[in-house]
Formats: structure tokens, sequence, C-alpha cells
């Protein structure tokens, strides 16, 4: 526990004036999930990945996508080996603790698909051959917000296979002026230290998982599901993968806490990341957080 | 009598709001008797006269008992109603001359049992017989192309007596949209030239599609060269753009003479939309608010675009 | 409505028509009901082997011979049989055209008007019984047309009449009740009596005595009377034709003048009239409402022709004697005497001659009459011809119709006016009640002579068997003692006992519900401090009496099957409550942490309870642990006892 505390710190001496979206990015990892960063560019996206990444002591790679990278490009494929007279199977960046796939939503939906599909299932089958993906295994991935150009928005039913998705947004006033006076942040990047090893990291989550929650708080999770299945919010109302993702996290998010059960706290932190970017307005133009944020004002714990 | 019923029937529809979803409450549930009803208020009264006439005490009490279940009824068929929840689902659109199936959710928060029944109000076919929460598909005929919203409903119960029957009515937001009905036409689609590969390239940077093998013919400018490096082999960069979508028939709401009307033109524009859609060969549809895409098994948005042809978004 | 509910609503409607009508066989030449259940049974064939309806031409036709047969049998189509029998054989035809939904509606609404008529003739506790389950058939016929679940249906059908009883009893206590028919009905001749007929033929055995059947019940407010004073007097019969007394039914307008100053007795009898009379302890003195005194101390109804069952007040001072002045023509016409039975009418004038006085000769008549060595029995051998004769001289037995027939001739044959007067004694006191039962085997005659101004009552049947009038009929006859079957002798002690409480449910049964009238519920009104039944009154008890029972009805039917919520769900609404209650702004969605971030506007003492309280909700609500029922009610309390102080709003 002291260590996850650690790193935590770590991670905010580093990202300045964000220490609820470190905490969110972390409870992502540690409910082990995968993570998208949602915002404009140069406001820290890759930083966090690549901090995270090394506070939590684990392998890391960075993709940049780009409109002609091809699914093998990440995946990796079977390469001819002329000395051998076979094909050999090499594998691509995804074969890695950590993996920032930085503007995901460059590439073709191509690409996408094979990552998301990766993602999901944990390993990469090539010529017929599975491959496991290594444990831990996570993706971090940064996308620019919708409407730039030259984007391929992530298809909507792929967008769940990210537990969270959090923006930073730019860094309060106190925060950005000791960054512009501190110069380069990724010279401090290198002094940090990994806080725990991926078999400490893989225990905490067998441990966040273990956390315990009692019937009257499912029951409240169900009731926020069920509040955002009324049709004049949102197209379609959360399904029942979302709630357990909403689970899972709150727990992560609870075990940073240092308790063991989860309360409605919890859920209400973790409720914005995990359900935003599963839902579509009805009305064009509609902010799901700002629905979502109304319909935790409005349903009671009991 | 029947002027005075169109009267009602009027004010019933200018005075009920479209709502989202809805809750029954006292405001809004109506009760009244029932004919059968206001028969045994009859019998009830010539048997209190033969009470008066013969002074039997007797005959008062099955007299007053009529009157006591009448008045409980009051109460029952109420109970029947009230807090009931209604939102209407997602409906599927339909081509015209079909009918519709909206969905009604019904909910209500408690155990009790209920027992009520669904019709239009401008109808008198009973839709459905509620006793469970739950969904119910409510059928109704889709003659017209355009949007469909959903009618005023009327729910009412006479459980469990039928002496009394409560009622309310509800117009829930909800609406779909009607397609043409698909009308056969013999015309010969006209093949889109398949030369578009300059404005292609232009056009392109924005909607890459993918890379394919790169054939012999194909513009130099086409080929990746970045993988060509990497792999030695050559590929090409494909592109979606409506202007490229050479090799695909098309066909223009300007294809027809001006005599055609356009609910006919329309609905032949439909026919070929959904042939097209079926065979695979995809379609081009030019209407003159725009270019629809038909590809194989994807023929909504080209159907949309048809249906919503001149018609103002009544928002739905 | 599916086309099988359908058909099982109408079965149920038709064997609730049949189970209504059942009663009737008793009351309605026995052809007419069964003609009913054959139409109900054709109808009900054609529903099960779903074949079409007869012409609706050959149904009228065939109708008709019914209603010709029954114009014939009872020579009217109105009143209380023809009218009831008319409306079945109706009814019958109109099962035979239903044929959808509102047909059966219609035919079930007829139903319910049937139930009401068997009741025109009868209003015994079994009656009602067979009202409720008649109302519960029909009911069930009402729920299953209105398409209820069959399975369900019972229970639906118990529950609808249970939750609308209360409603009726406060309709049955409050509606008004008026004291008259709105029109007259024909009276009826037939069959409308119990116990004494309208004439009287000593030749002919009783055949009412054997019968227990209760009459008619009194309730003596203050003292109770003696057996020996019970003479209920009903009719006079003052006109003999050799065999057979009748009443001359002669109205002269005459008051009643009592000689003595008694205290009268006063007491509330509820009875049917007999022949038009009621029955009224000798001597009235004063007759209540609704019933009058008239000429020969009758009692009838004011409204004469109504032969409904009646409460009624009388007073009457115990005596044997009223005084009562007869002109020549009256005295004259209570002489009259047919030129029959010579030997009693010599014994007669022979002993006129010998006793000049007429109290004497009265004296006289009794003595002589003691002597004949007489005695009473309930099987006294038929006589023919010269009646009195025959029992005076020749058979020497007979009962009280003998003895007060024997007497009267002999007292006119001796030139002394006398009559004939029919009615009832005694009675059993019903000690839990505290009310006389008067029933059928009570049933009296004796004798009245006019002597000295004065009608003297002279029980000839006393002078033989006295222990007739001082205890009952029961000890002087063996015969007619109340038996239990196959076990003989008198019942034992629990049964009288039973017997008795039979009688005082009767009794309330007749006196609350059956014989609530105008007077009743006036008294009733009083008595719940409601004044006069005046229209403000009864709507004010009505809406009285609907708010206690439809208050309660409402909330039961509207929220009673609520889902209750849990104690968390109460514990948690009750705090955001609390803290409303103190001026914070709380959202419905707040969280604990939440709700202790607004309570810092809160004094320190309120904080820092409120803390200990969400604290241990967390912990009871989401703890590994979770809470037994105990924590949960130790946490309630503490929440209903948590009153934070009122925060100042701020800005």
């Amino acid at each position: 526990m002291q260590s996850i505390t650690f790193a935590y710190r770590q991670l905010n001496a580093l990202i300045l004036g964000k220490p609820q979206q470190t905490r969110l990015a972390l409870a992502c990892l540690l409910a082990g999930g995968h993570l998208l960063i949602e915002d404009v560019p140069g406001v820290g996206k890759t930083t966090l990945a690549h901090s995270l990444a090394a506070v939590l002591g684990l392998d890391y790679r960075r993709v940049q996508f780009t409109s002609d990278l091809l699914p093998a490009d990440v995946l990796g494929g079977s390469v001819f080996l002329p000395g051998e007279g076979r094909f050999e199977f090499r594998p691509g960046p995804v074969f890695s603790q950590l993996l920032l796939a930085d503007e995901i939503n460059r590439a073709s939906p191509k690409v996408q698909s094979a990552l998301l599909e990766a993602m999901e299932e944990r390993q990469v089958s090539a010529d017929g051959v599975t491959h496991a993906l290594p444990e831990p295994f996570f993706v971090i991935a940064t996308q620019n917000p919708d409407g730039q150009r030259g984007t391929f928005p992530l298809p909507e039913s792929q967008l769940d296979r990210f537990l969270m998705r959090i923006s930073l947004g730019y860094p309060p006033a106190d925060a950005e002026l000791k960054l512009l006076q501190g110069g380069d942040r990724r010279q401090v990047m290198h002094k940090l230290t990994a806080a725990l090893s991926a078999a400490d990291l893989l225990q905490l989550q067998q441990q966040a998982a273990s956390l315990h929650v009692s019937p009257a708080l499912a029951g409240y999770v169900l009731a926020l599901l069920q509040a955002t299945r009324q049709p004049e919010l949102f197209l379609h109302g959360l399904s029942p993968r979302a709630g357990l993702a909403l689970l899972a996290a709150a727990r992560a998010w609870a075990l940073l806490d240092g308790r063991d059960h989860v309360l409605p706290e919890d859920i209400k932190a973790v409720f914005v990341p995990v359900a935003a970017h599963r839902l579509t307005p009805r009305l064009p133009g509609g902010d799901s957080s700002a629905l979502l944020l109304r319909i935790l004002g409005n349903v009671a714990l009991a | 009598m029947w002027r005075w019923r169109k009267a009602l029937q009027q004010w019933v529809l200018r005075h009920t709001p479209r709502e989202a979803q809805t809750r029954l409450t006292q405001r809004r549930i109506y009760l009244l008797p029932t004919r059968f009803g206001s028969m045994m208020l009859l019998v009830a009264l010539a048997v209190w006269i033969g009470a008066l006439n013969y002074a039997v005490s007797l005959a008062y009490v099955l007299s007053f008992w009529i009157v006591a279940l009448m008045l409980l009824s009051v109460l029952l068929a109420y109970r029947q109603l009230a807090g009931l929840q209604l939102q209407a689902r997602a409906a599927a659109n339909v081509f015209a001359g079909d009918e519709a199936r909206f969905l009604l959710q019904l909910q209500w928060p408690d155990t009790q049992p209920r027992r009520l029944r669904v019709r239009w109000y401008e109808a008198d076919t009973v839709l459905a017989e509620c006793t469970t929460p739950g969904d119910y598909a409510l059928p109704l005929a889709a003659p017209y192309r355009g949007q469909l919203a959903m009618p005023v409903l009327r729910l009412w119960s006479e459980a469990p007596l039928g002496l009394v029957r409560a009622f309310s009515h509800v117009r829930l937001q909800a609406a779909l949209w009607v397609y043409p009905q698909p009308l056969a036409d013999p015309r010969e689609l006209a093949w889109h030239g398949g030369d578009g590969e300059s404005t292609a390239i232009e056009a392109g940077g924005d909607d890459f599609a993918g890379l394919a093998p790169w054939q012999a013919g194909q513009s130099l400018r086409r080929i990746a060269w970045r993988v060509y490096a990497r792999r030695g082999s050559l590929a090409a960069r494909e592109f979606t753009s409506p202007a490229t979508a050479g090799g695909q028939p098309s066909l223009s709401w300007d294809d027809y003479a001006a005599n055609v009307l356009p609910e006919q033109r329309l609905s032949h524009l439909c026919w070929h939309v959904l042939q097209a859609s079926r065979a695979g060969t995809g379609l081009l549809l030019r209407l003159p608010q725009g270019e629809y895409c038909v590809e194989a098994g994807n023929s909504e948005p080209a159907l949309l675009a048809l249906a919503r042809f001149g018609v103002r978004d009544a928002g739905g | 409505m599916l086309a099988d509910e359908l058909r099982l609503a109408s079965f149920a409607v038709l064997a609730a028509l049949a189970l209504v009508a059942l009663p009737l066989f008793l009351h309605l030449p026995g052809w007419v009901p069964l003609v009913f259940a054959l139409l109900l049974a054709w109808r009900a064939t054609l529903v099960w082997q779903r074949q079409p309806l007869p012409r609706r031409l050959w149904l009228m036709l065939g109708l008709l011979l019914p209603i010709a047969a029954l114009w014939l049998n009872l020579r009217t189509l109105v009143g209380r049989e023809g009218g009831v029998a008319f409306l079945l054989l109706l009814v019958g035809g109109k099962a035979l055209e239903t044929a959808s939904l509102r047909d059966w509606r219609v035919l079930l609404a007829l139903g319910f008007f049937l139930a009401a008529t068997p009741l025109l003739f009868d209003q015994s506790p079994l009656s009602a019984i067979w009202l409720l389950l008649s109302l519960f058939a029909l009911t069930w016929a009402m729920v299953l047309l209105s398409g209820e679940d069959a399975r369900l249906s019972p229970a639906v059908t118990a529950r609808a009449l249970l939750l609308s009883f209360p409603l009726m009893v406060v309709l049955f206590v409050v509606m008004p009740r008026l004291p008259g028919p709105l029109w007259s009905m024909p009276t009826e001749q037939q069959g409308a009596t119990t116990g004494l007929a309208d004439s009287m033929s000593p030749g002919a055995i009783g055949k009412m005595i054997p019968s227990r059947e209760p009459v008619f019940t009194a309730e003596f407010r203050g003292s109770q009377p003696r057996v020996s004073q019970l003479y209920w007097r009903v009719m006079v019969f003052d006109q003999f034709d050799g065999t057979r007394w009748t009443a001359a039914n002669l109205a002269l307008p005459r008051g009643v003048a009592l000689s003595g100053e008694a205290q009268p007795l006063r007491y509330d009898v509820v009875a049917e009239p007999f022949q038009g009379y009621l029955p009224m302890l000798e001597q009235g003195v004063e007759a209540g409402e609704g019933v009058v005194l008239g000429y020969q101390q009758k009692l009838r109804r004011v409204d004469a022709a109504n032969t409904a069952r009646l409460r009624y007040s009388v007073q009457s001072v115990a005596s044997s004697q009223y005084r009562d002045a007869l002109d020549e023509r009256e005295q004259a016409f209570y002489l009259q005497l047919p030129a029959d039975n010579p030997r009693t009418i010599q014994a007669g004038q022979a002993l006129a001659g010998r006793h000049p006085l007429p109290a004497a000769r009265l004296q006289a008549l009794q003595l002589w009459l003691a002597e004949q060595g007489l005695r009473y029995t309930l099987n006294p051998p038929t006589l023919a011809g010269n009646v009195v004769d025959g029992f005076l001289f020749d058979s020497r037995q007979g009962f009280c119709e003998h003895f007060s027939s024997a007497f009267t001739v002999l007292a006119r044959a001796a030139g002394l006016p006398a009559r004939v007067v029919v009615g009832f004694q005694g009675g059993e006191f019903n000690t839990q009640g505290r009310f006389w039962q008067i029933r059928s085997s009570d049933a009296h005659a004796w004798s009245e002579v006019w002597v000295d101004g004065s009608w003297r009552r002279v029980d000839a049947t006393a002078l033989v068997a006295p222990q007739r009038v001082d205890a009952g009929i029961d000890s002087t006859l063996g015969e007619v003692a109340p038996r239990m079957p196959l076990v003989g002798g008198r019942p034992p002690g629990w049964a009288q006992w039973v017997g008795q409480q039979w009688q005082l449910a009767n009794f309330s049964w007749q006196r609350w519900v059956v014989g609530y009238d105008a007077a009743s519920q006036q008294k009733l009104f009083q008595q719940l401090g409601l004044g006069e039944v005046s229209a403000a009154n009864v709507v004010k008890a009505l809406l009285g009496g609907m708010a206690l029972v439809l208050l309660p009805l409402a909330a039961y039917v509207l929220y009673g099957r609520r889902v209750r919520r849990s104690v968390a769900q109460q514990v948690w609404q009750a705090l955001g409550q609390r803290l409303r209650g103190a001026g914070l702004a709380i959202a419905p969605g707040d969280t604990a942490a939440e709700l202790q971030a607004h309570a810092a506007r809160l004094a320190e003492d309120d904080q820092q309870a409120l803390a200990a309280l969400l604290q241990q909700w967390q912990r009871l609500q989401y703890g590994p642990q979770g809470g037994d029922d105990a924590a949960w009610r130790h946490l309630w309390r503490q929440v209903r006892a948590f009153r934070p102080a009122k925060v100042g709003r701020q800005r």
C-alpha cells in the first residue's frame, strides 16, 4: 500500500496540479483497465503515460499512430526467414506491459480495431497461432478531441474497451507557472524511480478486486445504471458490462483510499470517467459528463 | 351527441402534452361509471324502491351493497392506473403501407397486480392487455411517407368489477420515419464513370481508408512508399470519399421526367436503393438535398434521406 | 375478451341466476321456478355446445305459454307473487337472447334485481345467508365478465365484497327510511298468516299448536309481567253460524276506558300483522308510532294494507277487564245465536233463570262449565252438526277453541253479550336477551263477556286446565314439549342454552336488521347525538360515516400494498429530512461525505453527532460486516433523536 502511495506522490510531482486525474489513471490501472486520455496536444498526455509506466516499473513502449500505420505495425507479424525457409512471428509493440498508443484516432479504423481487439482479448492471433500478451498489460491511448482534421474517431461500439476516459485540461495557473520555470519535464522523468514491480501490481490488482461490495452499494450502482437508461438523456443507457466496469474502478479507487469496502463516494468519483465515453447524448451537442453529473446529484443512495 | 363527442375528442387531442415519459397521477386519471355501472345503479335504485314499498330491510342491504361496490370500484379502478410509469422505446422505421410498431414501456413502482388496456385515442381496437410491467408493441398503420409521431394513447381499466372505468390520455415523445413505399422501376441505372482518381487524391488526406495491393495502371501517387520501404511490396493507399465512389451505379432525383409525381419518384428511388443494398452492387443516390452512398446491407442513410425528403423534422 | 373467457363467465352468470332463484321454490307455484331453471339449463347447453341462439320470434311465442299459465294460476301478473313470477319468466327468456358481453351484463344486472325477490317473502337469517351466497355468486360472475383471471377471481370477489361491506353498513344505517310505502301494493290474502286463521271452527283440529315456530317477540321496559298476565290479543270473533266463528269487522268509533289505575306496562313488539292485526297485551292503553288502537281493542298498522314485519311500542295495563258502554243495538249483536246447539242454549237459559244478576250469572256459568267433566287435549275427536252440543255433552274433549266457543255460546244463551278473542297466551322469557319469545304453539282463544258495563275476560280453558295459563302449553301437554330427536325426554340444559342463544340471535336480527325502520333509525340518530333524521343530519352522518370508512379503505386500497421501505431507506431519508429541516441544501444524491461537507454550517456538536451517525450508516450499509436488525433499529432511534439546530440563512 505504501508503495502505491509513493507512486502517486511521484506522479503528482511530475504532473502538476492534476491530483484527481493522476489518481484516476492509477485507479484505472489498478482495476486492470485500459485508459483513454483525451485532450488537445501539449497538455501532458504523453508525460502522464510515460511517468505512469516509470513509477509502476512497467516495460513500456510507445507507438505514434499515423494514417499509414498497418495493423501489423502494432501487433507484429510473420516474417519469412529466407535462411531457415520458414515464417517467424515478430511481436509488435503491443507485446509490452504498458503500451502508449499516441493519437490513436489518427490511425485507420482497421488498425484501431486490431488494437482494440487485442486489448479486449489480451492476445494476438497471427497465422492461426495465438500469442498471449504479457501480464500485466495496459494500453494508455491518447486522442485529440473530435473534429480535428485528419482523424478517425474511435467507433462508439469499441470505446467501451477503455475502462476510463479522462481529460487533463490546462493546468491551473500556479502549476503552469511552475512548469514554465521548471525547465524540461522530460528531464525530471528520467529521475523517476519505479515504486513497485509488476508482481506487486498484480497483487494489488487482486486485492482491489476482492474489496467488499455490499448489496446496498450494488443497489446504488443499479439505480445509477437505470437512470442512464431514461430515453430522453442518451441514445442507449449503460450496459451491464459498464456496471461491472464501474464497480471495478470504484474498488480500485477505494483501495487507493486504503479501505476494505466500497462506498458510494468511490462510485461517484469514478462514475463520469467510466461512463461518459460509453454514452451518446440524445440531443446533438449534448454533454455526457454534464448529464451524468446531474444523475449523480439526483439518484439517492437509499 | 356526435358533434359533442367530436369536440371533446379535439379538446383531448389539444390538451394532451407530448412528454418523454410520464407518471399517471390523480390529476390526469379520470373516473366514470361504465354503461354496466350505470345499469347496476339503476338496479340498486329499483331494489331500493322495492325495499321501501314492501319495508324489506334485507333488500336495503342488497341495494346499498351494490352502491358500496360501485364506490369501492372507484378506488380499485383508480388504483389500476395510479403511479403507472410510461415511456416510449425507440421504434423501428417502416415502409409506407406497412404497420409501424411503437414500443410502450410500462412500469409501476409497486408489486400490485394491475389489469389495464391500451388503445390509440382515435381508434377503437384494443392494442394490448397489460397485466405485467414490460414493453408492449402497439401497431399503427403507416400509410404515408414521412415522420410518424406516436398518437395519443388512451389507457383504461375497468378492473376488477367492470362498474367504473378509470382512464387517462398520454402522448409520448416517440416518432419513427416512414420510408416511401418501394415501387418497381425497370429503369437501367447509369454507371458512374470510374475515372475519379485525380480528385480522389486532392480530396484524399482526411479520408484515408486503408491499404490494398497496388495494381498496375493505378496512379503512382497512390503507392504507399513508406510501406514499400519497410516491406518491399507495393501497396496502394485507398481513400473513401463520395467523389471516389467510382464503379457504382448512380441514380438521381432528376433522372425522372418532370411529370412523375414526387412521391412516385421517391417510391422508385426507394425500390432501387433496396435492390442495390440487397444485390450488394451499391448505389450512389443523388437527391436535391445531398448525395447518399448505398452499400451492401446498409441502405439506412439513403432510405432515411428519402423518408425525410421535403419533411421538416418535427423533432422526435 | 376472449371467447373462452366469455363462455366461462356466462356459465358463472347462469349459475348465479339459478342460485338466486332457488328460494323462490318455497314461495311461488313450483312450476314457475322450474320453467326458469329449464330456460337457464337450455341456455347453458347452448353455450356448452357452442350452438346459436333460438330465433327471437319463437322465443317470444314460447314464453307466452308459461305467462298465460301464470295468469290462469295466480290471476295476476303484478303484486308480490304475480310480479315476481312474471319477472322470473322474463329473465329466463332474456337468458336465451344473450350473445355479447353487454347482453350478459344486462342479464347479470337482472340477476341482482332477482336477488331481492325472495326477500319479499322471507327475511329470516337463513334468507340473509342465502342473500350473501347470491351476492357472492353474482359478484363472482361480474368479476369473470370483466375479464379477470379465473384462478384469481374468487379471491378478488371475496375481497371486493369484504371491502364494500363497511360502506354498505354505513349506507344501511344512515340512509333515511321513509315511514310508508311510495304507493300501496295490492293486498294479498293467501298464505300471509302465521299461526292464526281468519275464522275459528272448533270442530277442526288446530294445526298450529304443535309448531314451535317463533311468531313474534316482545321486550318490556321496566318490570316484566307474569306469565298469567300474558294475554296477547289479536283478533275478535263475534259472529257464530253454528259451527264457525268469524269477525264481523264492525268499525264503530269508540275510545277505551280502563277501570283501575294500575301502572301500565311499556313494551316493544316485533311482529307481522295477522289478518291485518297486531298482537297487544290486554288491555292496551296507548299505541305508539305506526300503529293504532281501534274498536274491540284491536291493534293495527297505520298503513293497514302493509303486511310487512313491524316493530312498534304499546302501553298496556295487565287487566282482565275494561269498561265499554254498549248501546242496545250492540248488546243485541253480541247476543245473536243461531238455532243450532239446542242443548247448550237450554242449559244457558236455565242458568239465566236461576241467576237474575248478571255478575252472579257469569259466576254460575263458569261453575257449571267446570263441573261438566271436560278434558283438555290436542287430539279431540272431530265433530259435525251441533258442534258445541257435541263437545259439551258427548265427546267432552277439546282445546282452547272448543272451550272458548262453548263458553261464548253458553253466555249468549244466558243473555250475556259475549265474543271470542283470539291471540296468544304466554311466551318464553329469554334470560340473555331479556325479551319474550312467543311461538305458534302459544296461540290461544278465550271469551269476553260484557257484564255491568265492562268486558270481562273468561278463559274457559283455564277453568279446566289451569296450568295451561300459568305455565304455558309445554307443561300442559307432554306431547308438544320440545324433544331431542332420537334421545327423547326433555332437552338437557346446554341445549336449552343453545336454544336461547339462537332465540337471542334471532331477536337481535329481527330488531336490528329486519326491524330497522324509520323509528329505529330515529332512535339511533338520537343515541348518536345526531338529532332528527333530517336531510342535513343525514348528509352529516353520511359524510361522517363515509369518511370513517372510506378513508382507511382508500388508504388500504391505494397504499396498502406499496413496497415497504427498508430500514436503511427510512434512516437515510429521515437523516436527509433532519438536515433539510436545519436549513441545509441537501441534494437527493448526496453521499455521506457530501452531507458532512454541507454540515460545516451546523453547530460543532451537531456536526460531531452527524459524523457519528454517518459513520455508523456507512458501516452498516456498506461495510463487510453489514448490520443486523438490532443495529439498524439502534441507528434509527439515534437518527430520530438527532435534531440539529437551525442554521441562519447566510448571504
